[in-house]
């Protein structure tokens, strides 16, 4: 006999709905998620504090080279030239607005340009802003030779080269040559004729410049070019004004046999018609002790670049050594500056304990 | 009999072409296409945000990011595609049912073939419409250039699709991407390991370099990208040879796969 087991009755009541979290639970939640974030950020701050302060300090931006950026672009080197492109345009930026020095400007420009030979931009701004702003005359005109070989069709990097040769290396004679060239080549407006002409005829000089940075003015779309060519005609006028304010000192130095105490003397007794208004802003200040004259913008660029010159090299000093350089002068010793000395009767100080460098006025008693 | 074997070719034919269609709507259903359209609202955002960062030349990081863009998304969604729609089904064995039809195993793996092709012609022309529109919208030029670089990217994509397809048949749905990817990765370095057994000097290495570069995919080749940004004519001539190399080897590896499918114990 077999025994049916009883199963048990089916519960067909509804389970009960699990327990709602307390409110105050969701509260704890939303604290504890606000606490997460707030403290998200305040890392991600500090970490990019921190990372600032060591780029400032040393100058140190890792830039990747070709042959790592070939490997990781899977192929993709326009994009990866494009990056460093950007990239280097945002280090120029940031370093230049920090006035601080761009030792990595040229690395990213050549990265840019190994990874994609027919970009034109890098050749060009890297040659301009390495001759111009980083005075590497030597790197800026190799990066635009290298420029012109890769594109020997293209004709504004010829064009960009004979404008630098004459308007910041003084040698007329290359520039004509790469003017001719760039005219020769499809799409260059007529002014590089011109100014192959000019250089022939003139061999260079203060006047052939202007003309070329005045029509450079005019004419060009490009930015970069028009905003360069603008500051060499200041520059250009603040060289012939200074040279004018010499002569008439000089001038009034032979006839009474002392230095003017003031440029207004000159004017007044007629050695000089007017000092004129300094392109930049500034003005032209005179030391009637030595005899120097200045644009007082031209000072403050100096001794600006001479600044950043030497707290760049305290800053690979002190990354060598690990401590301070005892003075100044111990730079020159260990070969990485050339001087100390400062423009116009301004002076250096230097604290050898925080590694810190000011310029001390000498008209503020 | 020639009038038989007509009749035959077009039966094959209309079954490719219906395994492709629900190859290509499976892929639509599994909302791939997406990314295109995506990278296409990205790519208006790079016109409009690099104008100012990139001292003027935004035009050309604008086409070589669409360009590019093409490429990597494309090669992407084949590897993906293959993977979700071909391999996963070997392996669950969803593409029994289909097999017990009078479908031929060439036939199915063909049909999936082209049909995830033909998703990545719609990626393709998605973000070229994008690239369009944005080169547009900040004045950029338009040339023939942009469309050939696009072209040889579609049979980039065959090529490595035709790999991914191999592994799928041979390996696992992971393995198939893994091994697709790294098709991918190699194959724009074949010239550069070709170089490495040179530069180790044994004679190994130099056969083992030459076996390498001409049994992998060489996707340099379909590479005009920098041409076309930079305004240079492409030559006829270099196009038709690529469009050839990519037809070829796509068409022996389809081959080799087909032979494996045959072989392999779906059981």
């Amino acid at each position: 006999m077999t025994t049916a087991q009883a199963s048990p009755p089916e519960d067909h009541r509804v389970a009960p709905a699990a327990p709602r979290p307390h409110r105050s639970a969701g509260v704890v939640r939303a604290l504890v998620l606000a606490c997460a974030l707030a403290g998200l950020l305040a890392a991600e701050h500090r970490a990019v504090g921190e990372g600032r302060t060591l780029e400032m300090a040393t100058g140190w931006t890792p830039v990747p080279t070709p042959t790592t950026l070939r490997r990781m672009g899977f192929g993709y080197d326009l994009v990866m030239a494009d990056l460093m492109w950007v990239k280097g345009l945002q280090y120029y930026g940031r370093q230049r607005l920090a006035q601080a020095p761009m030792p990595r400007l040229g690395e990213y420009m050549d990265t840019a340009v190994a990874l994609d030979p027919r970009f034109v931009a890098p050749y060009a701004f890297g040659g301009l802003v390495l001759i111009q702003d980083l005075d590497q005359p030597a790197a800026g005109v190799d990066l635009l030779l290298r420029g012109i070989a890769a594109n020997p069709d293209r004709w504004e990097l010829p064009f960009e080269l004979g404008f630098l040769l004459l308007v910041c290396l003084e040698d007329p004679g290359r520039a004509a040559r790469y003017f001719e060239r760039a005219s020769g080549l499809e799409g260059c407006p007529e002014m590089a004729r011109r100014f192959a002409a000019w250089s022939y005829a003139q061999g260079g000089g203060r006047e052939q410049a202007r003309k070329v940075c005045e029509e450079i003015l005019q004419l060009s779309d490009d930015e970069t070019t028009r905003a360069f060519a603008a500051e060499s005609l200041a520059r250009i006028q603040i060289e012939e004004d200074l040279e004018r304010i010499r002569a008439a000192i000089e001038r009034h130095r032979e006839r009474t046999g002392s230095r003017p105490a003031t440029l207004k003397i000159l004017i007044d007794r007629g050695d000089l018609r007017d000092v004129g208004p300094e392109p930049r802003g500034g003005a032209y200040v005179y030391r009637p002790e030595t005899g120097e004259v200045a644009s007082s913008s031209e000072i403050g660029i100096t001794l600006d670049r001479s600044l950043r010159r030497l707290e760049d090299a305290v800053a690979r000093y002190q990354a060598v050594a690990g401590v301070y350089p005892p003075s100044l002068e111990a730079l020159v010793a260990e070969g990485l500056v050339d001087d100390v000395r400062c423009v116009f009767g301004f002076q250096f100080a230097y604290d050898a304990d925080s590694g810190r460098i000011w310029i001390v006025d000498p008209w503020r008693t | 009999m020639r009038v038989e074997w007509a009749g035959q070719h077009e039966r094959s034919i209309r079954r490719v072409g219906v395994i492709a269609r629900g190859a290509f709507l499976e892929a639509v259903r599994d909302r791939i296409l997406v990314v295109p359209l995506m990278f296409a609202v990205l790519l208006i955002g790079v016109a409009l945000s690099t104008r100012t960062l990139s001292l003027g030349h935004h035009v050309k990081i604008l086409q070589d990011f669409g360009l590019a863009g093409i490429s990597f998304f494309s090669d992407i969604l084949v590897l993906l595609a293959v993977a979700t729609s071909l391999a996963r089904e070997l392996e669950r064995g969803s593409i029994l049912p289909v097999l017990a039809k009078p479908v031929r195993r060439g036939e199915l793996l063909l049909g999936k073939y082209v049909g995830i092709l033909l998703v990545v012609l719609v990626n393709i022309v998605s973000i070229l419409v994008g690239l369009r529109l944005a080169l547009m919208l900040v004045g950029g030029p338009w040339s023939n250039g942009i469309l050939w670089a696009a072209a040889l990217s579609m049979v980039e994509v065959a090529v490595v699709g035709a790999v991914a397809v191999f592994f799928s048949v041979v390996t696992s749905p992971l393995l198939a991407m893994i091994f697709g990817g790294l098709a991918m990765f190699i194959g724009h370095m074949t010239l550069d390991l070709r170089e490495l057994g040179v530069k180790i000097g044994s004679r190994w290495a130099h056969a083992a370099g030459d076996v390498l570069y001409y049994t992998l995919p060489n996707l340099e080749i379909f590479d005009v990208r920098g041409a076309a940004v930079h305004g240079y004519p492409i030559g006829s001539a270099y196009l038709f040879s690529a469009f050839v190399y990519g037809a070829l080897y796509a068409a022996v590896v389809l081959f080799a796969s087909s032979w494996a499918f045959q072989r392999r114990n779906l059981a």
